[in-house]
């Protein structure tokens, strides 16, 4: 074995690479056409997955309604809530990830790092902003941490879609499409675009303030405005090379925008469940025109997953 | 394994047939992670084990109902002028966040009545109340007059 720019870990050499494997400290590699030691590429991806995580989270750092949703929800909720996050972390790490170049991606591990990088960055933003101090009692700041984790970690996962260029032959490359094929994979992307985009106004009063003007005229116009809206951005206004050789069984334009609208709403629901706003004693004519309000959002969102993720 | 090939993943020019060297490029497209990936992974998961096991001890704690404690701090009074700022905290023991606390606090038959927005599990507020006499122990009352429960 050579030493120095072009040598391998000594451990790599002599054992396949199995779960547990490991590279030596001095190993080299190129990475997206840098060769640099292995631990400096690292040492970067997780800066970047800290840094996603401040981006798509410090507004919601700096919301009031997360202080206090944080502070309403039942342990229970929150676990659910973290359990769910994990799993979507899985999902927006299958297209995007803060490791450079698309390799060495491990869904499960990525996805804990995120989850740790979002706690790290909530932490410290909430101690230096004065939401957390010493007298902070520890069930507070954990439950603080624990629902700000969840946006933190979005930002983490999707690092390299935010803060680096893919094009759309690197999406295609993605576990997400090779495992789902193209209807599951519209429908996962539909789906973590709406989480990502709505989790801004899910945890806010303001659509709640909405309701009490909305009637039945005005959440029909929301609805039909969101499916008209979703299907312009995605077919009309063509903002990426969009394959017109679609299969699957959302191939028709029309049934996709419908089928993933009805994905939004169900973000949309799901949305105001987990911050407490809505239950199975919610009257129908109270959540049906939130869920469209918040809808709205979430069909946003999802049509944006569909075009980036 | 060759260990003086480039380490990349997209070199075609390190393609090989042989099983062996087949292996190798994979790793290479992919090489394990270093040790520092793998203390930060677990630190990670200890993280992540100390807030999920936190919340499942908190979900299995007795619940308390609310019940406030309120403590004036009479050795801290400042006199600003003619007036007197009196600090009080209000700790709220429940178990469960409470909304909207209405603190009522009388002294000499003056009253002064604030609401705190939110109170977390165990989360302690600091306010301030201000007489135009100095208060004392003797003829202070304190009383939350109201709450909003989640």
């Amino acid at each position: 074995m050579t030493a120095g720019k072009t040598s391998f870990s000594r451990m790599s050499d002599q054992m396949p690479h199995s779960l547990l494997a490991v590279s030596s400290f001095d190993r080299r590699v190129e990475i997206e056409g840098q060769t640099d030691y292995l631990w400096k590429h690292e040492v970067r991806e997780l800066l970047r997955g800290f840094a996603g995580a401040l981006f798509v989270a410090l507004p919601l750092l700096y919301t009031l309604e997360m202080w206090e949703r944080s502070r309403n929800i039942e342990e229970p909720q929150l676990l659910l809530i973290l359990l769910i996050a994990f799993v979507l972390n899985m999902g927006y790490n299958s297209y995007s990830g803060f490791k450079a170049g698309g390799t060495r991606t491990n869904l499960v591990w990525d996805s804990v790092l995120s989850l740790a990088l979002g706690a790290m960055a909530s932490f410290i933003t909430l101690c230096i902003t004065a939401r957390i101090e010493l007298d902070t009692p520890p069930a507070v700041m954990v439950s603080l941490i624990a629902l700000m984790i969840v946006p933190t970690s979005f930002g983490a996962s999707l690092a390299i879609n935010q803060l680096g260029a893919r094009d759309g032959e690197e999406n295609k490359n993605s576990i997400a499409y090779k495992r789902l094929g193209e209807d599951g994979e519209k429908l996962l992307a539909t789906f973590l675009g709406s989480v990502l985009f709505a989790f801004n106004i899910g945890p806010t009063i303001e659509p709640k303030l909405m309701l009490a003007k909305v009637g039945s005229w005005h959440a029909l116009a929301i609805l039909g405005f969101s499916v008209l809206i979703s299907y312009g951005i995605e077919f009309t206004a063509r903002f990426n090379n969009m394959d017109d050789n679609r299969t699957g069984v959302l191939a028709g334009r029309w049934l996709c925008t419908l089928v993933c609208y009805l994905v939004s709403l169900g973000v949309s629901a799901g949305l105001l469940w987990a911050f407490g706003y809505i239950g199975p004693s919610t009257p129908p004519e109270m959540w049906l025109p939130w869920v469209i309000i918040v809808g709205y959002a979430t069909t946003l969102g999802g049509t944006a997953g569909r075009l980036v993720l | 394994m060759t260990s003086d090939k480039k380490d990349t993943g997209n070199d075609d020019a390190s393609k090989s047939n042989s099983s062996s060297d087949g292996e190798s490029e994979e790793e290479n497209a992919s090489p394990p992670p270093t040790l520092l990936i793998w203390f930060t992974r677990l630190v990670s998961g200890g993280l992540l084990v100390l807030i999920v096991g936190y919340l499942v001890y908190l979900s299995r704690v007795d619940d308390v109902a609310p019940e406030f404690t309120i403590t004036p701090k009479f050795d801290e009074i400042v006199q600003h002028e003619s007036h007197f700022a009196l600090p009080v905290d209000i700790i709220n023991g429940a178990t469960e966040a409470v909304t909207n606390v209405k603190v009522e606090i009388v002294f000499d038959g003056v009253s002064r009545t604030l609401t705190l927005p939110l109170m977390g599990q165990g989360e302690t507020a600091s306010i301030e109340v201000v007489f135009e006499t100095r208060p004392t122990p003797e003829a202070l009352e304190t009383m939350v007059l109201a709450y909003q429960a989640p």
